[in-house]
């Protein structure tokens, strides 16, 4: 039968290094997909989910058992994406002189205008990166993570009105930026519009 | 017109109560602004879960492993710990004899004191769950606290609810002990097992609460490492945790 998470750290805390690798197999997997969609580079996503297991790592010790460990995880590897697009913004020209052939498409985090967009159909994977960062995560929590808006209240640490609000907001913002919008409205979802 | 915003993600996943649903399906059928963006969303909706995930490489937390077994490696007063294992023969004799090495309040402790004849006949030594607290001064250091935890190596325990094999808790027995363990359960998280001691002393020379907990691998299964929790006194957070024995 497998051992849950909380008898893993337990172990792991007790001294036993082998709990922690499979804590880590466990979760491989959900942290690299949530950060490469939060980020939307391979690459990128990896980095912060390495970054986010050694966070994890680092503050075992005072993990306490009243958050489910998933809710902690997923707050952890937010909090390394969020770490590695300030890190990017601040070092735009490092990451370029290191991508000789870089594009637009693969540098820095992702586009948050959609205005800047043509419109047409678009896949999900690059609507995900031109919509606002707040409802990206938002979305990508809820609706590929599967996460309950109660349980991203926690992870985003906001009210879980907000949380519904920015679900609800980001998934137009996403069909709009995927050129789905066959209708006389035309609006823009922005953050501007959003409603706790 | 004001927008039920706050029930609109909810009503796209098809989770929302009946009550709720219903209240938005007439503001729906008056309503061409959120009719579309239901639409909308539930279109994207579809699109994200059609989305398949990307396989992650294996070298992901390779680094966080790495560190994690690099942590392992035993720190200094646990490498003395493994020295000490050559002369196992004494450390049994003072097995015997150290839990209650320290303890000023004797008469109130409630040690996992093993009797000799227990111990030494091989049947499991019978422990009650802590209901005291001891107050000492005894001032701990990492190496003084392992050597506790090792005190209660070598033997196999079984673990009473009540001295009198009631099957029932017995009630605290000092009025400091009800706040002492609730510190001590704070700073614990995760189920540390079953705590048989519960020492008032200092640490590094800091007042802290020293938990003595038996551990067992599942429900029913006889105990097979010891754990000494560390806690600050003042703000119960844990100062060290990792001291442990295998029994």
């Amino acid at each position: 039968m497998e051992l849950p998470d909380d008898e893993l750290i337990r172990r792991f805390l007790t001294g036993d290094t082998d709990a922690f690798t499979l804590l880590v197999e466990r979760h491989r997997q959900r942290v690299y997909n949530l950060c490469l969609r939060l980020l939307g580079d391979a690459d990128d996503a990896a980095d912060a989910a390495q970054d986010a297991f050694v966070s994890v790592l680092t503050k075992l010790d005072s993990f306490r058992g009243e958050a489910a460990f998933t809710t902690w995880l997923h707050r952890i590897a937010v909090n390394a994406c969020y770490d590695l697009t300030r890190r990017r913004r601040r070092q735009p020209m490092l990451r370029l002189a290191g991508d000789g052939d870089a594009t637009d498409e693969d540098t820095g985090p992702p586009v948050a205008d959609p205005a800047d967009e043509l419109a047409g159909t678009r896949d999900v994977v690059a609507a995900l990166r031109v919509i606002p960062e707040e409802f990206r995560t938002a979305v990508v929590l809820a609706d590929l993570q599967d996460l309950p808006y109660e349980e991203i209240a926690k992870v985003l640490d906001v009210p879980i009105g907000t949380v519904k609000s920015r679900v609800h907001r980001g998934r137009i913002a996403l069909a709009r930026a995927m050129g789905l919008e066959g209708r006389e409205h035309d609006r823009t979802a922005g953050a501007s519009q959003e409603q706790a | 017109m004001t927008h039920p915003d706050d029930l609109l993600a909810e009503y796209e996943d098809g989770a929302l109560a009946d009550g709720e649903r219903a209240v938005l399906e007439r503001h729906l059928a008056t309503c061409a602004r959120c009719r579309d963006e239901v639409a909308l969303a539930q279109r994207a909706r579809r699109a994200l879960a059609d989305l398949p995930d990307a396989e992650a490489a294996p070298t992901i937390g390779g680094t966080a492993i790495q560190r994690a077994s690099e942590r392992s490696e035993r720190p200094a007063w646990y490498r003395w710990g493994a020295v000490a294992a050559g002369v196992a023969a004494a450390i049994v004799a003072l097995a015997l004899i150290l839990p209650n090495v320290g303890s000023v309040g004797a008469d109130r402790a409630q040690p996992a004191a093993a009797s000799a004849e227990a111990g030494a006949s091989g049947r499991p030594t019978t422990v009650s769950a802590a209901t005291g607290i001891e107050h000492q001064g005894t001032d701990y250091d990492a190496m003084s606290v392992a050597e506790l935890a090792r005190s209660y190596g070598g033997r196999a325990y079984a673990v009473s609810l009540s001295a009198g094999g009631q099957n029932q808790v017995p009630a605290p027995q000092d009025s400091s002990f009800g706040s002492a363990s609730t510190c001590l359960a704070q700073a614990a998280g995760i189920g540390e097992g079953v705590l048989i001691r519960l020492v008032d002393a200092r640490f590094q020379g800091t007042p802290a609460f020293l938990g003595v907990y038996l551990t067992s691998p599942g429900a029913g299964q006889p105990a097979d490492a010891v754990r000494v929790l560390v806690v600050r006194k003042d703000d119960c957070s844990r100062v060290l945790s990792s001291a442990w024995a295998k029994l």
